[in-house]
């Protein structure tokens, strides 16, 4: 073995095995096929302004919430147009859902700099309770952060509470479920989880009612011109 | 803007010899809806002047029945009950560029013919994808958002639009979780008895992959482009009135380059101009689908959303 005089090189930090630092297979100029991997599969999702309607109410997450709409952001579907510079004109659209009782809420209906949407990829849009995920076509649900922005929403009063006679229909619809599951849950067992949970439904609607105030229209005496 | 070039092509032409048959990529093609008695066509919007125009609902043909009056007392003077609602027409376009050389030796699986049979289907397909964005945003529901569907949400879905005297027969579209969450149902609790009339080949065949049969006399649909709210899927089911949907049929272009398709959709509707657009410099050949169509609710109460959960 022969020893080299004169300065030693420095020694070098050795890379992990199989790790080229610096270098990805796309800066050597090789294509995979598959895409950036960090990159969510998705088809495309065109954007959806959020609206809700007095009488579309539900339970999620233990708690009365409006069940809302969508107003998809595409030209020619509900009255959607297309403006000058390729943007969106919303006054048709929007004309016609409030005629139908829908109220838009703004991307930053929680006030200035916030929304309810994001947008992970190009061309797709998902509601921030909505995370997409690196190289799946799996969307995930924060299912209980969407019942509290909705409740947040109510408390503020940016959307009003639910009317008691929603509120009553709800418990009816919800009441009749139960029996029909009741009556299934003597020959399919697995449909209690499903019972419990409208049994729980139930409780919430409920609760609801009781903390929401009554006002009917004022009755008046009607007058009957039937013969003496 | 993408050009298909021999690299671009690479899964088509590489070394290997491609087979005379391809496989079609995964994509609804349950166009049949759209022939479905409770689809409204709203019309044609050329020579109307706008790209928007009314659908008037007229309260006549026995809507509002006769007031009972005294023998010799007049009666009020009604104004005919109306209403209306606005359709909106949209250009639609997508286009597919090769270079000459990728076309020379391509083996004829991206023909002229093939390409206008993909821009006759994905125009059919987009009307599809505009009726799933509409479905689920009826002011009325039925389901239970968070628990899987039951024959139960249809059958409710079913008994409020005829509580409300909507026309049927009804149509009825769902996501991929739906049918399944449905038929599972059908399975665990039914035992079979209830009458649900599988899709038979014969209608597949003449009503498209989609179709997936018949229960209590809904016509009912599968397609992945019915949207999410949350963790939920919002399908619906309708009758005649709850849906509109319009287009425009071309100016004539002297062009033979362009070829213009009367319609993509059975009776007429949703014309297509195909177009080949030859560009010399770049040695290349675009092939341009063009459709000019619109849809809206009509009316809401002949629309019943279905919500439940999506996975």
């Amino acid at each position: 073995m022969t020893v080299r005089k004169g300065p030693q090189p420095k020694p070098t930090t050795m890379p992990e095995q199989g790790v080229v630092p610096g270098l990805s297979m796309a800066d050597l100029g090789i294509a995979d096929g598959l895409g950036p991997a960090d990159r969510p599969r998705l088809e495309p999702r065109p954007a959806a302004l959020l609206m809700y309607h007095p009488e579309r109410w539900c339970v999620s997450e233990g708690q009365v919430v409006p069940l809302l709409g969508r107003m998809p952001l595409i030209a020619g579907v509900g009255g959607v147009k297309q403006a000058r510079g390729g943007k969106i004109n919303l006054d048709l659209a929007r004309a016609s859902s409030t005629k139908r009782g829908w109220t838009i809420l703004p991307p930053d209906c929680e006030g200035p700099g916030t929304s309810y949407l994001h947008s992970p990829m190009p061309g797709v849009y998902l509601t921030r309770w909505e995370t997409a995920h690196a190289g799946s076509s799996v969307v995930s649900f924060d299912g209980p952060g969407y019942a509290a922005w909705l409740r947040r929403l109510m408390a503020s009063g940016r959307i009003p509470s639910p009317p008691p006679y929603v509120l009553e229909r709800l418990r009816a619809r919800i009441r009749q479920e139960t029996l029909v599951l009741q009556d299934q849950v003597r020959t399919v067992p697995s449909v209690q989880v499903e019972l419990d949970r409208r049994l729980s439904d139930l409780t919430a609607v409920e609760r609801e009612l009781d903390a929401v105030s009554l006002s009917p229209i004022p009755q008046r005496p009607a007058g009957l011109d039937l013969e003496e | 803007m993408a050009v298909n070039t021999i690299a671009s092509l690479s899964s088509l032409l590489p070394s290997e010899v491609v087979t005379a048959e391809y496989l079609r990529m995964r994509a609804d093609r349950e166009t049949s809806i759209l022939a479905h008695p409770a689809l409204f066509y709203g019309g044609d919007a050329a020579g109307k002047g706008s790209v928007s125009f009314q659908i008037p609902q007229l309260g006549l043909d026995g809507f509002r029945i006769l007031e009972q009056v005294s023998e010799v007392s007049g009666v009020q003077h009604r104004a005919v009950d109306d209403d209306e609602s606005q359709l909106t027409i949209a250009p639609w376009r997508k286009a597919y560029e090769f270079s000459d050389l990728a076309r020379a030796v391509d083996q004829g699986l991206l023909s002229p013919t093939i390409l206008a049979r993909d821009a006759l289907m994905a125009t059919a397909n987009t009307v599809v994808y505009m009726l799933a964005q509409l479905v689920g945003s009826f002011s009325n529901t039925s389901g239970t958002p968070g628990a899987a569907l039951t024959g139960l949400h249809l059958l409710t879905a079913k008994a409020q639009l005829a509580s409300r005297s909507v026309a049927g027969p009804y149509a009825c579209v769902l996501s991929g979780s739906q049918i399944e969450d449905f038929q599972g149902w059908l399975a665990a609790t039914s035992g079979g008895g209830v009458q649900w009339m599988p899709a038979t080949q014969t209608q597949i065949n003449a009503m498209g992959e989609g179709y997936q049969g018949s229960w209590a006399g809904v016509d009912i649909w599968l397609s992945n482009r019915v949207p999410t709210v949350g963790a939920d899927s919002a399908g619906g089911m309708f009758g005649r009135g709850a849906i509109a949907f319009g287009d425009s049929s071309f100016a004539p272009e002297p062009d033979p380059n362009i070829v213009d398709f009367g319609s993509s959709v059975p009776g007429g509707r949703a014309p297509v101009r195909f177009e080949r657009e030859r560009s010399g410099t770049y040695g290349t050949t675009t092939y341009i689908t063009h459709a000019q169509l619109g849809m809206a609710e009509a009316q809401d109460a002949a629309g019943e959303s279905i919500i439940t959960l999506a996975t």
